[in-house]
């Protein structure tokens, strides 16, 4: 791990009209960690996890993930947004893979479209990954053709394309059959133990126990509390934080 | 027509009354009853044989007041089965008509009818022309008013012949053995030729033969039209009236004008950039068209027309309008042809039968709606996708001005914005276009609306998280939009445009206003050369909808690979 963190997150805050939704949000995370958000729905996790790549402005504070810095205000020219959500990859909910295309060609899209890379090395770039995620078999399926956990999982492929510096999930497995859960889990630890850094959103405590290191639970838009995985799932400081951890069990 | 209107059957006194009032012989079946009394049936035992006009006197008799004293039942049964029978086929002389209304409804096409019938651009309340005048004499001899019937000048002929709103027909309607096979004719009124005329530039052209490959422009339907269509080589443009070719000519659209020598002479007066090309050739006759069965009505027209010719009321009208010379003055000595033949009824050929003719033409007519068609939806696809575009993306100003241009496009007719672009432009701007370009931009400008709206539907109905996606892997708007949201919205909205490239298809039977001879222009045309507007009319819509099918199988096609 390098010395200076990749992402610093200082005073975030961001309200729509009048719902408060952050309230300074502030988060350190070193290269190679993998850090889990959890909180009730409507906290504000997929918001956070949005203005970390600025599909959200943040009203006050500063991101800064690897070189690049974003300070509330500040009109982002596009070329430095690119270059931020070439950095940090997305992952949705509900995949929105690209319905026109394989899944081949959704994985190639990035590289060949906008980084240019060329278009044999696109491919065998996507073959590579397609293969990784367990999917060589399915790169010419169009997403119609694949079970969700499938579509998920080229979309992490789709991501990865980019090279990105850290990974943004936002809860990549609660669209999926619980039966479904277990392959793009796999996929994630992996990527987590090659080192990838992540932040995923999540209500899979399964997930969350087997990727993170760090877990963080969210409370009226604020960090509530923040700690190892291991000792926040057995032994969570405040009573919010343990309530909602004995609901989401079941 | 002259069926007896139905609100008249529930009292029985007024449908006797109406009844013995309004018979008239009649020129249909045997069994109808009018022709079974007419006066020349033999078996007609009632009726006064000279004078038909009295028929409604002596039938008077009959009514239920006058009637001498047989079994009222009897006679009213039989008087019911007449007037059913009446109603059906109800068609007696016009004639008799005519004088119980004491008005001749004469029909004709004002529009661009200068020297004929016109509103003058001064007063264009009134009507003048020297038919107009020809038709007030005519009137005034046969002691009645005078009404004019305004109908298009192509179907003047079938509309009588269907029964029609007018009695006769008073349009420069050539007295050509075409017409006399499908209707009654007068005697002549007014002897014409064919003039050539072409632009004063052009000093070289002396007859039809000197215009080469050139185009001629006639006015469809005409004897113009047949004479210039056998020219070989010729290019025909055929236009609905007789002012807009010469606009062309004078705009360099055309190389010359064929038209009759009445037309020519008003363009040519105090016209410095047209000049006539030649003498006229090719004499004709304009005589009043008559329904061939009314025989009594022709005989007054006739005799009315010839004193008319002797005793110098006609030279007097005509000379008002520079129209008199030595051929009309030949007139009063004109002698029906021993040849003529008398009219015959119908006068159809069969274009099913003859369809080795019929289907090259048609075929010839489809190709240019095939590429106004292609060319006008290329246009209207993509320039839509441009407006549904800045619609959608662009800033405000920009917006506002996609959207006026949607909105006036949409809600104005087609036809005036073709007008609008083949002679408003060249009018205000000098843009000279051509017929078919103009026919091109008016349909893909104005379906370009259409189209714009059909992308907005599709781009509204791609999710949001598409865009999102596209923006995540650090995609700039416009290529999100390109390469993500534009493909997804097409594949969206590829129906409704299929449905508007069928539509466009028909309706580019429009562009035959300008001069194009489209399928539907040349199927009007051939229909009336033959008659036979079922048998014209089925290779018609056969071609329309082999066309249509090919062009739907095609899209069929690129939808399922776009899937
Ligand atoms: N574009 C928006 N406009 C207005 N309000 C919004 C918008 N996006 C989110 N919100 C509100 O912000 C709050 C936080 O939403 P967010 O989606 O971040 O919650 P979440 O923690 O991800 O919830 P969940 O666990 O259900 O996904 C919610 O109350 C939501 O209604
Ligand atoms: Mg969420």
């Amino acid at each position: 791990m390098s010395n200076s963190p990749l992402v610093e997150v200082r005073g975030l805050k961001k309200q729509f009209g009048p719902t408060v939704v952050l309230r300074g949000i502030d988060l350190i995370q070193s290269c190679g960690e993998c850090v889990a958000l959890i909180g009730p729905s409507g906290c504000g996790k997929t918001t956070f996890l949005r203005c970390l790549n600025q599909l959200e402005t943040h009203d006050a504070g500063t991101v800064r993930i690897s070189s690049l810095t974003l300070s509330a205000g500040e009109t982002v020219p596009g070329s430095k947004l690119q270059q931020l959500r070439q950095t940090a990859g997305m992952v949705f909910q509900q995949f929105h893979l690209f319905p026109h295309r394989t899944a081949l060609e959704n994985v190639m899209e990035g590289p060949l479209h906008v980084l240019g890379t060329p278009l044999a090395e696109s491919k065998a770039l996507a073959h590579g990954l397609l293969a990784k995620v367990g999917l060589a078999d399915r790169a010419h399926f169009r997403p119609s053709q694949l079970s969700g956990g499938q579509q998920q999982r080229v979309a992490i492929a789709r991501a990865l394309a980019m090279g990105p510096e850290i990974l943004l999930l936002d809860e990549p497995t609660s669209a999926l059959d619980p039966e479904l859960r277990e392959e793009v889990r796999d996929v994630l630890v992996r990527l987590g133990d090659e080192g990838m850094t992540m932040i995923v959103v999540t209500h899979d405590m399964d997930l969350a126990r087997r990727l993170a290191d760090r877990v963080l639970f969210f409370a009226d838009g604020v960090v509530a509390e923040s700690g190892p995985a291991e000792e926040m799932f057995t032994a969570a400081k405040t009573d919010r934080a343990r309530e909602f951890l004995r609901r989401v069990r079941g | 027509m002259n069926a007896a209107p139905l609100s008249s059957l529930p009292n029985p006194l007024g449908f006797l009354t109406y009844k013995n009032e309004r018979a008239r012989p009649n020129s249909g079946s045997f069994w109808s009853f009018p022709l079974f009394f007419s006066p020349h049936n033999p078996l007609s035992p009632l009726v006064d044989p000279v004078c038909p006009a009295r028929w409604g006197g002596r039938f008077r008799i009959l009514s239920r007041f006058n009637y001498p004293g047989r079994s009222r039942p009897v006679f009213s049964l039989r008087l019911l089965w007449l007037c059913l029978v009446s109603i059906v086929a109800a068609r007696a002389d016009t004639w008799t008509d005519i004088q119980r209304r004491g008005v001749l409804r004469w029909g004709g096409d004002a529009e661009g009818g200068a020297p004929y019938v016109y509103h003058p651009p001064n007063d264009p309340d009134r009507l003048t022309g020297f038919e107009v005048d020809f038709a007030e004499a005519l009137c005034k001899r046969l002691g009645v008013k005078s009404e004019f019937v305004q109908f298009g000048w192509n179907n003047l002929v079938p509309g009588l012949q269907q029964g029609g709103n007018y009695d006769v027909i008073i349009a420069g309607l050539e007295r050509s053995s075409e017409n006399l096979a499908k209707i009654a004719m007068s005697r002549p009124y007014f002897a014409f030729g064919q003039q050539l005329v072409t632009r004063a530039d052009r000093p070289q052209v002396l007859q039809m033969a000197d215009l080469g490959r050139g185009s001629v422009g006639v006015l469809s339907g005409s004897s113009s039209f047949h004479l210039a269509s056998a020219q070989p080589g010729l290019q025909v443009r055929v236009y609905d009236d007789n002012v807009n070719y010469f606009k062309d000519l004078e705009l360099g659209r055309l190389d010359a004008v064929l038209t009759d020598t009445p037309i020519a002479q008003v363009n040519l007066a105090g016209n410095s950039k047209l000049r006539p090309a030649g003498p006229p050739f090719e004499f004709g006759y304009y005589a009043v068209g008559i329904r061939s069965a009314d025989t009594h009505l022709l005989d007054r027209i006739n005799g009315a027309i010839e004193v008319l010719l002797v005793d110098g009321t006609l030279e007097k009208s005509y000379a008002r309008y520079g129209l008199w010379n030595a051929e009309q003055a030949a007139l009063s000595a004109w002698k029906p042809a021993s040849s003529e033949s008398s009219p015959t009824s119908g006068g159809r050929r069969s274009a099913l039968r003859e369809w080795r003719t019929y289907l090259p033409i048609l075929l010839r007519a489809a190709v240019t709606t095939v590429w106004v068609t292609g060319a006008g939806m290329t246009l209207a696809v993509a320039w839509g996708a441009l407006l549904a575009l800045v619609r959608q993306y662009s800033p405000k100003p920009l917006r506002w001005a996609a959207i006026v241009y949607i909105e006036v496009f949409r809600g104005t007719p087609l036809l005036l914005q073709l007008y609008f672009i083949y002679f408003g432009l060249a009018q205000q701007f000098g843009w000279n276009l051509s017929a078919g370009l103009a026919a091109v931009l008016a349909l893909g400008l104005n379906y370009a609306a259409t189209e714009a709206e059909n992308y907005r539907a599709g781009l509204e109905a791609v999710p949001r998280g598409q865009t999102e996606a596209a923006l995540a892997l650090g995609m700039t708007r416009g290529m999100a939009i390109r390469r993500v949201i534009l493909p997804q919205a097409l594949r969206i909205s590829l129906p409704s445009v299929t449905n508007d490239f069928i539509a466009m298809f028909k309706d580019s039977s429009i562009v035959s206003v300008i001069g194009l001879m489209e399928l539907t222009k040349e199927y009007q045309i051939r229909g009336l050369d033959t008659g036979d507007y079922i048998g014209v009319g089925l290779m018609t819509a056969a071609i329309y909808f082999v066309l249509g099918y090919a062009a739907s199988l095609g899209v069929a096609v690129l939808e399922r690979r776009l899937r």
